[in-house]
């Protein structure tokens, strides 16, 4: 098994003690990159991303030299004006960066097409809120079958390569919610399945140490009371079309109207779709 | 393939709805391990005089596992100390409820052979689940808790689906449901079967069957890659569209001499419901050989009925060979007699004309 | 090549508009979206088409005018805006601060202008036009439309000495609009306003100013002389066409131009490629020069014709036509 990726917030100490491990470390301003980046080499952290979550628009950022090389999730709270985007636009092509935008924001889907059709790495960030689902059809279909070629939307990408029909396919990955790969730490150090739990203050181990050897059972424990909380319903997302891609996501979001059933099952539909066409490409003896 | 079905015991730890078993004069009796040591003794004495054959041993109840761990590892015992030369030609199955599975019969059902285990499932509320409440929450909360356990140590499972009347205003929500837990469809469609008064209120007819199915048929069609493994779905596009035979018990007319029922006292019969009902009684496995029992004069009926019903209830129908009058136990619930075909044969033939062959566009037409 | 609508409404209220009965049908508040945007620069682009025309109403109403054609042009496309220069002095000063960096072969404009004496415009609209030009001469092509026989074009010369326009007049012919009462250039009057625009060929060549004739001239109409004089100033960059020009709606519906926008109207959607898109719209064409050869009735044997030197004019002209007639055509050429 992989060893999982642990998310945490920066704090020194707190690297410090997780010397040596991999990590997600998040920051909520673009500006400590540098110094994240610095301090993560000296304790000798494997950084897997830098979750850098702002609540600012990508035109009010100032996209650096120094974030050259860093792997990193920008949440923008949208995209801004175009005209100041494409200021940035050629250093942003260069960096190893994926651009979260929320499907609420203004344009927020156009600025995830935007970015996208112009070679920079995007991925839709669904929010709390209800999203709207019409956007976001809108939008899988042109994240698979734009008729020019453009950088990869998630998480269709992402759903492109790993969804099974026969499975259940969990894209939290891409928003590193998915328990057995990004468990997430606490300041003192406490590790819970996720973001919401830890908000909640579920945690399943008091230490790193603990962690290693619980995390497998406590992530397929979440696996198992998911399907138990919706499955024992009498009605709901276990009588979904779209269960096997949502997995249940999105039911605080239902409300009555059921957007997100057709959404998911059109994902599914699109895919298998997509899957089909590609498999229809000829591809061209070599020698 | 010889089939044992093994009534280990009658007692269950439910109280379903529909179910026949916890309804007739149940004794709640279990097999003796003298009896379980000689149908493996019988077991072995058939294999070891037929070496071209196979033994399907099918644990049925009421609910097997409420017999415990150990009472399947004295059955493995026996199986190593009577079949050790048999062994390996006898295939194990288990058909169970789960709500008492756990993790301490992992290790016995592995050594049994058993990959899959059968089970039945409903998400109706008060349809299947213990006690005069008929708790389904508590049954569904076990039973969810069980393919946990199955799922993690890598066994398969399907389910049985029992169509009543409460399915019949959400046959696409139900289907949906049953192909989100079982995501490959490895289940069953199977209508209830009513034979009482005083359970009407859940009982449907051939032609509600044949709705419910056409309901849901066209959805199934379309995503069949995704669940391919719906009954009778499945097994209608492999003998319509495939060419290929493939028909379970009730249908493929073959089941006279195969089929073998032990009660837990030993008492042998053609199946479950043969059984329950008293008849095609073929006598006590301490007393007769599997031999005798498969060929005892009484089955001849089964066979006297496939060869006449094509003159009878049967003649011209284009699906005979697709249901060879259905299960002779229905057909004699109905008439009293097996020389009819059973009610069921109605609701498979109007599925096909009036949905599958339309939306599939293939049309049946009977080998020659 | 296509036109793309940025937007449905307009500043002007031009007596010959050839817009206006589509605008008339469309919603004003229908302006292009950023998805249909993209949509169309991946359709185009896919197509092999790397120029991208953008058309209004007035284009620069959009409020998203600026940032749209910056994303085209980091898209690589050579942008063609088509404006009356008029707009609101901030969306001049953002073009100019976001364009500046454009070549001048990479993004141009043409701007229509209208003469101030003969059409009856606003002292503000002709100072937001002065400003435009002031910004952006020398990437402006000016334009102008024939549609009154007594033109003057002293004020596009004055134009391009004073601004620095490109030195190349396009010269638009009016066209009447099947189903609508605008004002355009009658048959009877074509060799009346040909030899009018030739009174200016001495200007043109003292100036180094070129002509450039658009769709829907007639080559007969034009003497021997003429025509070698257009050879001589232009290097023989002149047709007498008349064929699909392909304008996109913000909404992605597609017709041929704007005097047939009521004919054959699609959806882009409906195409895989923009050249699918002008096949289907030559066969409309076709269909009209089977029933009418061109605009005279001497057209169905015109050698020219026939030897595709001339499309036989607008068929605008002919459709006009058969609008008033008893419905024996076509069912295509009727509205």
């Amino acid at each position: 098994m992989t060893a999982p990726v642990l998310v945490c917030p920066f704090q020194e100490e707190l690297l410090a003690r997780l010397s040596g491990r991999t990590l997600v470390i998040t920051i909520d301003d673009v500006r400590d990159i540098p110094r994240v980046l610095e301090k993560a080499r000296l304790h000798s952290i494997r950084v897997h991303c830098l979750d850098v979550r702002t609540r600012l628009p990508l035109t009010s950022l100032t996209v650096s030299e120094e974030w050259r090389g860093a792997p990193l999730a920008l949440h923008v709270s949208e995209l801004g004006r175009f005209r100041e985007v494409v200021r940035q636009l050629a250093l942003l092509k260069q960096l190893n960066i994926r651009i979260y935008l929320p499907l609420s924001a203004p344009a927020g889907s156009a600025g995830i097409r935007i970015l996208s059709s112009l070679g920079v790495s995007t991925a839709v960030d669904f929010g709390d809120a209800k999203p709207d689902w019409d956007q976001a059809g809108d939008l899988l279909a042109y994240a698979l079958f734009g008729l020019r070629p453009h950088a990869p939307i998630e998480p269709f990408q992402f759903l492109i390569s790993q969804y099974d029909q026969h499975q259940e396919t969990d894209f939290g990955a891409v928003y590193f919610d998915e328990p057995a790969k990004y468990p997430h730490v606490n300041s003192d150090g406490r590790i819970a399945l996720g973001r919401r739990e830890m908000a909640k203050g579920l945690f399943f181990a008091e230490s790193i140490d603990e962690a290693d050897s619980l995390l497998s059972e406590a992530a397929e424990r979440k696996k198992h009371e998911r399907r138990e909380k919706f499955f024992l319903m009498n009605d709901g997302c276990a009588y979904c079309q779209g269960w096997r891609v949502c997995l249940g996501t999105f039911a605080h979001t239902r409300n009555g109207a059921n957007g997100c059933a057709r959404f998911f099952s059109e994902v599914m539909d699109s895919i298998e779709r997509f899957r089909s066409l590609r498999e229809r490409k000829t591809e061209l003896w070599q020698p | 393939m010889a089939t044992v079905i093994l009534k280990a015991t009658e007692k269950c730890n439910s109280n379903c709805y529909y179910c026949d078993v916890v309804r007739k004069a149940n004794t709640g009796a279990s097999m003796s391990p003298r009896v379980l040591e000689t149908v493996f003794r019988r077991i072995n004495e058939f294999l070891l005089a037929h070496p071209e054959e196979r033994i399907n041993l099918l644990w049925h109840g009421g609910e097997p596992l409420l017999l415990g761990p150990d009472y399947f590892e004295a059955a493995a015992a026996f199986q190593q100390k009577h079949c050790e030369q048999t062994q390996s030609r006898i295939q194990h199955s288990l058909q169970t409820n789960l709500t008492c599975f756990d993790e301490a019969f992992v290790p016995v059902l592995t050594r049994l052979g058993i990959t899959a285990v059968g089970t039945s499932f409903d998400p109706e509320p008060h349809m299947r689940g213990p006690g005069k409440e008929i708790d389904s929450v508590a049954y569904n909360t076990k039973f969810l808790k069980s393919l946990n356990i199955l799922e993690k140590h890598g066994f398969g499972w399907g389910m049985i689906y029992v169509v009543t009347k409460k399915s019949l205003s959400r046959p696409e929500s139900i289907f949906t449901y049953l192909t989100n837990l079982q995501l490959k469809g490895g289940f069953n469609l199977n209508p209830v079967l009513i034979y009482d008064q005083d359970r009407r209120d859940v009982a449907i007819t051939a032609d509600e069957y044949t709705e419910f199915l056409g309901a849901i048929f066209p959805l199934w069609w379309k995503y069949r890659h995704r669940f391919p493994h719906v009954q009778p779905f499945r097994s209608l596009v492999e003998n319509i569209i495939e060419g290929r035979t493939s028909l379970g018990c009730a249908d493929s007319g073959r089941c006279t001499y195969q089929h073998i029922n032990v009660a837990p006292d030993g008492e042998t019969s053609q199946c479950g419901r043969s059984a329950d009902w008293g008849l095609l009684q073929y006598g006590n496995v301490e007393a007769r050989s599997f031999e005798e029992i498969l060929h005892d004069g009484q089955r001849a009926q089964l066979q006297d009925r496939v060869e006449r019903l094509p003159q009878g209830d049967c003649e011209g129908c284009r699906f005979w060979s697709l249901c060879h009058g259905g299960c002779p136990l229905d057909a004699y619930a109905q008439h009293k007699s097996f020389l009819h075909k059973s009610e069921w044969c109605d609701a498979r033939r109007g599925f096909i004309e009036k949905y599958f062959e339309p939306i599939t566009g293939v049309r049946y037409e009977p080998r020659v | 090549m296509a036109n793309v609508l940025f937007t449905q409404r307009c500043v002007r209220s031009c007596p010959y508009c050839f817009a206006e009965k589509h605008m008339s049908e469309s919603s004003p508040k229908d302006v292009l979206t950023w998805e249909n945007l993209i949509y169309l620069a991946d359709f185009l682009e896919a197509s092999g088409e790397r120029r991208f025309s953008i058309l209004g109403g007035e284009p620069t109403l959009h409020p998203d005018f600026t940032d749209m054609v910056a994303y085209l042009l980091e898209r690589k496309f050579e942008v063609k805006v088509f404006t009356s220069g008029i707009m609101a002095d901030r969306v001049l000063e953002e073009s100019a601060m976001v364009f500046s960096a454009a070549h001048p072969e990479q993004l141009s404009f043409i701007c229509n202008l209208n003469d101030p004496q003969k059409t009856p415009t606003s002292l503000a609209e002709v100072e937001s036009a002065k400003r435009f030009l002031g910004v952006f001469g020398d990437r402006v092509v000016p334009g102008f439309n024939i549609y009154r026989t007594d033109f003057e074009l002293d004020f596009l010369f004055r134009s391009i000495n004073e601004y620095g326009l490109k030195r190349t007049i396009r010269i638009g012919l009016t066209h009447p609009i099947p189903g609508k009462k605008n004002r355009f250039i009658s048959l009877a009057d074509m060799d009346t306003i040909i030899a009018r625009l030739f009174t200016y060929a001495p200007l043109f060549e003292r100036l180094r100013i070129k002509p450039g004739l658009d769709c829907g001239f007639p080559l007969c109409r034009f003497s021997d002389e003429q025509l070698a004089w257009l050879y001589r100033h232009t290097g023989g960059k002149y047709d007498f066409g008349c064929g699909p020009v392909i304008d996109i709606g913000p909404d992605l519906s597609v017709w041929s131009c704007f005097p047939l926008s009521s004919f054959q109207k699609k959806s882009v959607f409906d195409f895989n490629s923009l050249q699918e898109i002008h096949e289907f719209y030559q066969r409309f064409h076709a269909i009209v020069r089977t029933e009418a050869g061109g605009i005279f009735e001497e057209c169905d044997a015109c050698v020219m014709r026939e030897d595709q030197h001339c499309r036989g004019g607008c068929v605008a002209h002919s459709l006009s036509r058969f609008q008033d007639e008893a419905p024996v055509r076509f069912r295509e050429v009727y509205v």
